[in-house]
């Protein structure tokens, strides 16, 4: 297995986590940031999902605090309600030039599109967009559903997908086999968009079934995980 | 069955409901279960059904019933508040006695309370909720493929039984992702239209009146009458409940939903402490399974009930337990979800008393 490298990728400021809604963006995000921290880099993880209702970032604040990481979140006061609301003073952290910015964006054309804003900030040459991919999720399980999801999601955030991180899993459920079938079709959307691969996912307890993979690897700790199962046998 | 997928609750709950063979989804958009009627919104035009987003929860269900009396597979999604605003329509889908699915994935409340999970809706699931006495049969799955295999059931019940089926989940349900295998496809081509649906007079001598009212006392009662009855047959046909580690335990937690989920990791830390726990998980809320209750009462020391509300479901299995042995509660309010370590020490507080 070859582990992932991030070097190469640190010539941007930002480095920006989007893709289809249960795509793994928030748990890549976190552990993206952790692997640059542990090499000794500054850097300042935001959370920006305004989509989703809860499992966010701020949910498993308490959790991350012990890796000190720094963290850009929306007001607490708004994480039990409806309303989209970015954090305080964001412009001015992201204009910031002290550190990495790692971005964990909201999922679909509707989270992405959210940051399509920041634009003038987060200047085209200044970015590694990151698109993640499961294909075993519904609507990114082959080459023409990613194509158009990656489409969309460009569409609405203004922004051009940088590379792809390949993330296929089922959960406890994963596979060696699930994995290279998943591993195939992303390369084939490599190929036909031209778009590297930057490195894939796996779940750090699960790191057996990938010793024959030929992308690098970022082991994840996970951290959103509610209500693990126990003796749940299928009804 | 096809390819396991990772998917949400609330996208499993749809997807389960096409294959079942939902032919029209009427709704409003609410939080926490916004990707259900997104992912009709997708898939409903692809396959020539209809989605439609009604200008109100009011006005959704309203269109539900219009539908059903058709005979067709309809259904809705919304949440605590958008459920709370539907219930007229429930009252009266349920005296005209037409089949529809209705999934409430609850939030905090009361009023407009928060987005976070809770199962505080029980009451009104299973006692009403609208005026009038009428029940829903209301199904609780605890995982993302009980939720996609029991949408399935519950289109069958309602056809079978021509009555709203409620299925009861939560925020959490909803938002959690998990390896999931459909059920084949239903053939919808199959589908024969029901002998009372209003769809034209057609061959019939008479014409096909559905109607939720009788001015006169004496009709009135009558139709009351024939939900009763059918509720009677319901009670006797369609309980169902899942006992987990039941076999050897001292004593029984009983928990719906997600919160059932959570007891069975407590149960594991409990059993790793020698006290032996089991669970008594009713997947039909009505109709309760009170007989598995009643009889489990003389094998156990005491029940602990446990839910994320003030003890609604409490009071029914205190009903089934009917004084046998002490019943015990640990609830949540306001969309705090108990921790399994929690539960334990809530239980232990009972041991030994």
């Amino acid at each position: 297995m070859i582990e992932f490298e991030p070097k190469n990728l640190l010539d941007k400021e930002f480095q920006i986590f989007i893709g289809r809604i249960g795509s793994g963006k928030t748990e890549i995000s976190i552990n993206f940031a952790m692997k640059l921290k542990e090499e000794g880099y500054k850097v300042v993880l935001f959370d920006m999902d305004i989509v989703k209702p809860y499992i966010r970032i701020r949910d498993v604040m308490e959790e991350l605090t012990k890796y000190n990481l720094e963290i850009v979140s929306p007001p607490e006061a708004t994480r039990a309600i409806d309303l989209p609301i970015f954090p305080k003073f964001i412009i001015g952290r992201l204009m910031n030039k002290d550190g990495y910015k790692i971005l964990d964006v909201g999922g679909d054309p509707y989270g992405a599109g959210s940051i399509a804003q920041f634009r003038d900030v987060i200047k085209e040459g200044l970015y590694n967009l990151f698109f993640i991919v499961n294909t075993r999720r519904p609507e990114t399980s082959n080459l023409r559903e990613i194509i158009k999801a990656i489409s969309m999601i460009q569409d609405a955030s203004r922004m051009k997908v940088t590379h792809l991180v390949f993330n296929t899993n089922l959960r406890w459920e994963t596979t060696k086999d699930i994995i290279m079938e998943g591993l195939n079709v992303v390369k084939e959307v490599s190929l036909e968009t031209h778009i590297p691969v930057a490195f894939g996912c796996v779940d750090e307890s699960g790191m057996g079934i990938l010793d024959s993979i030929d992308i690098p690897i970022l082991p994840l700790k996970l951290f959103i995980n509610p209500l693990p199962l126990t003796g749940i046998k299928n009804i | 069955m096809g390819e396991k997928l990772l998917m949400k609750g609330s996208e499993a709950i749809a997807e389960a409901a096409i294959r079942a063979g939902a032919m029209a989804f009427f709704g409003y958009p609410i939080t926490p279960q916004n990707e259900t009627p997104e992912y009709f919104s997708r898939r409903m035009p692809e396959l020539g059904r209809v989605f439609l987003q009604a200008e109100s929860e009011v006005a959704a269900i309203n269109m539900v019933y219009g539908a059903a009396c058709t005979g067709t597979r309809a259904i809705t999604t919304s949440s605590s508040p958008g459920i709370s605003l539907m219930q007229e329509g429930f009252s009266y889908i349920a005296n005209t006695n037409v089949p529809c699915v209705v999934v409430n994935a609850m939030r905090g409340g009361p009023g407009l309370g928060d987005i976070a999970p809770a199962q505080a809706d029980y009451f009104q699931a299973t006692k009403g909720g609208g005026h009038g006495d009428y029940h829903s049969i209301v199904i609780a799955p605890h995982t993302v493929q009980e939720e996609a295999d029991l949408m399935f059931d519950a289109f069958e019940l309602a056809d079978k039984y021509r009555i709203m089926v409620v299925v009861l989940v939560d925020g959490l349900l909803g938002q959690m992702m998990e390896p999931v295998e459909f059920k084949d496809w239903v053939d919808v081509k199959k589908f024969k239209t029901p002998e009372w649906a209003t769809v034209g007079q057609g061959d019939r001598a008479q014409r096909n009146i559905l109607i939720s009212f009788d001015i006169l006392a004496e009709g009135l009662e009558k139709m009351n009458l024939v939900l009763q009855n059918k509720y009677a047959k319901i009670r006797e046909n369609e309980v169902r409940f899942e006992e987990y580690k039941m076999d050897d335990a001292d004593y029984a937690i009983t928990a719906f939903g997600t919160v059932a989920r959570i007891a069975k990791t407590t149960i594991e830390l409990a059993r790793n402490e020698g006290i032996k726990i089991g669970l008594i998980r009713p997947i039909t809320l009505y109709p309760f399974p009170e007989k598995v209750i009643e009889n489990r009462a003389s094998n156990v020391k005491f029940f602990f009930d446990t839910e994320m509300n003030e003890g609604q479901m409490l009071e029914d299995v205190k009903l089934a337990v009917n004084g046998k042995k002490p019943v015990y509660f640990h609830g949540r309010l306001g969309g705090i979800v108990p921790t399994a370590e929690e539960i334990l020490d809530e239980f232990k507080k009972h041991l030994g008393g």
